[in-house]
């Protein structure tokens, strides 16, 4: 291996550790901490099923925030679903033999990139544009979408302008998940920068506003049957309090 | 030591141990495209490709749907990035000595596109095979 590639090696394997394990740790946190509170966002689904048909529909249609603003919907969605079909047809790189359906979606994520990166060139519009948006916005809001957006616009370079010698890329990632490492990076600059930033985006997502991405399975206005009538609520940590009060 | 802390370290190893043991398993040496050697029958004494290997690899595709925009809207029929000729140089014989389809892994073009995910629609139209097979 040339030193470059040492070095991605070594970068791609720490940030797939503090991303594995910051994501596990941050779940787990989230998982024990308490809903003391029946507070589901009403009209609410009454059974267990309607609560999960309700999950998927947020977290695949983004309901409530199309229901609050058209513009941010359109644009967040544009940009999820376009990253959702990218990061499938990614899977290229790590699967021998790819996958059938893999080699089916290729175009489509291909052009996908295009919504992902408008979505997101969309939100970054209004952060700039809107003066009330701006005025709230952090630097860590600039940053995370300039550096998504940078991670797009390096990928689609290589797709659509100057491509890169994926053979080779494929070989030395299959090479990384098994622990054979004879085969070299290609020393392509468009390639070094867009894996640097993605190792990045590995490394920061546990600790970022990225979390909403399990976080919002673990929302109590959303993930609550509305049963409070039939059942009563009793969060484990409330029921030992409730029992020494009973005594 | 926190609580809490020790819990972090502690899943933080077995997220690690789980990571290695798991890549660990499927450790059977890397595949690559296996890409026969090119037989040099169309140019005599021709030993490389149009262009150096390393470039051939990145832009094959792009000169490619030149020469056939060329061709096709302008009548332009050079023969260095040409199908034909590339078809002519790079055919493959399986073991048996029977040339082999694109179909087929084997086959020069599709051993690298078979191993990222790339189909092509030119074989509709052109052959994959000097003599004009599929
Ligand atoms: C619909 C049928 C069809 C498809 C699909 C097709 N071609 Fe062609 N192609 C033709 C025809 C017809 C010609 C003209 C042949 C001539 O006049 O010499 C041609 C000419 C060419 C030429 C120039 C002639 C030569 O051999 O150099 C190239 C290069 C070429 N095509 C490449 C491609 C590639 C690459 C693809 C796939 C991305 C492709 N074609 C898909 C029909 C097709
Ligand atoms: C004169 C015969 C000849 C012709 C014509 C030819 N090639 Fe090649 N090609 C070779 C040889 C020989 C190699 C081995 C590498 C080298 O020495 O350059 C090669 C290598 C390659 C490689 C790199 C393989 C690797 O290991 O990375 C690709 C891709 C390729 N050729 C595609 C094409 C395409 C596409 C065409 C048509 C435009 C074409 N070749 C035309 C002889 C030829
Ligand atoms: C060294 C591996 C390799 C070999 C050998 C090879 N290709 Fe490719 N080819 C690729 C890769 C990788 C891509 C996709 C590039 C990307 O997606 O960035 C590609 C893409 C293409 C495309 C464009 C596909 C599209 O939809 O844009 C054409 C056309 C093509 N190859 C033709 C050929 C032909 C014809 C041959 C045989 C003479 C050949 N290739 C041999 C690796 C190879």
């Amino acid at each position: 291996m040339s030193f470059l590639s040492i070095l991605y090696a070594i970068l791609f394997y720490a940030a797939t550790i503090l991303l594995v394990a910051g994501l596990g740790r941050k779940i787990a946190q989230y998982a024990r901490t308490p809903a003391p509170l029946k507070i589901p966002t009403m009209p609410a689904p009454t059974t267990q099923t309607g609560v999960v048909l309700r999950v998927a529909t947020e977290v695949v249609f983004f309901r409530q925030l199309f229901k609050s603003n058209k513009w941010i919907w359109l644009f967040g969605w544009m940009f999820h679903m376009g990253l959702f079909l990218v990061l499938a047809r990614h899977l290229r790189y790590f699967t021998e033999p790819v996958w059938a359906w893999v080699v089916l979606i290729q175009p489509f994520g291909k052009y996908a990139a295009f919504a992902m990166v408008a979505g997101l060139a969309g939100l970054w519009g209004r952060r700039i544009l809107v003066e009330r948006i701006r005025y709230i916005s952090a630097p860590s809001d600039h940053l995370m979408l300039a550096l998504l957006l940078g991670i797009g616009l390096s990928g689609m370079s290589m797709t659509f302008v100057s491509h890169v010698d994926i053979v080779g890329l494929k070989a030395f990632l299959l090479g990384l998940m098994r622990f054979d490492w004879s085969h070299s990076l290609p020393s392509d600059a468009l390639l070094l920068i867009h894996l640097l930033l993605v190792a990045i985006l590995m490394i920061i997502f546990p600790i970022s506003k990225l979390l909403h991405a399990p976080g919002v399975f673990f929302s109590p206005t959303l993930n609550q049957v509305d049963n409070a009538r039939e059942k009563r609520h009793l969060a484990p940590w409330a029921a030992g309090l409730d029992a020494d009060r009973a005594e | 030591m926190r609580k809490s802390q020790r819990f972090n370290i502690l899943f933080g190893l077995a997220m690690a141990a789980v990571l290695l043991s798991g890549s660990a398993a499927v450790f059977a040496g890397v595949p690559v495209p296996l890409l026969p050697e090119p037989v040099k029958s169309a140019v005599e004494g021709e030993e490389s490709c149009v262009l150096p290997e390393d470039e051939m690899r990145r832009v094959h595709m792009d000169r490619l749907k030149h020469q056939r925009d060329d061709t096709m809207h302008e009548g332009v029929r050079t023969s260095r990035f040409s199908l034909k000729e590339c078809i002519s140089c790079h055919v493959t014989k399986n073991d048996a000595g029977e040339k082999v389809s694109v179909k087929s892994r084997e086959h020069f073009c599709n051993a690298c596109h078979a191993y990222t995910g790339v189909t092509l629609d030119c074989w509709d139209c052109h052959a994959s095979q000097p003599d004009g097979g599929q």
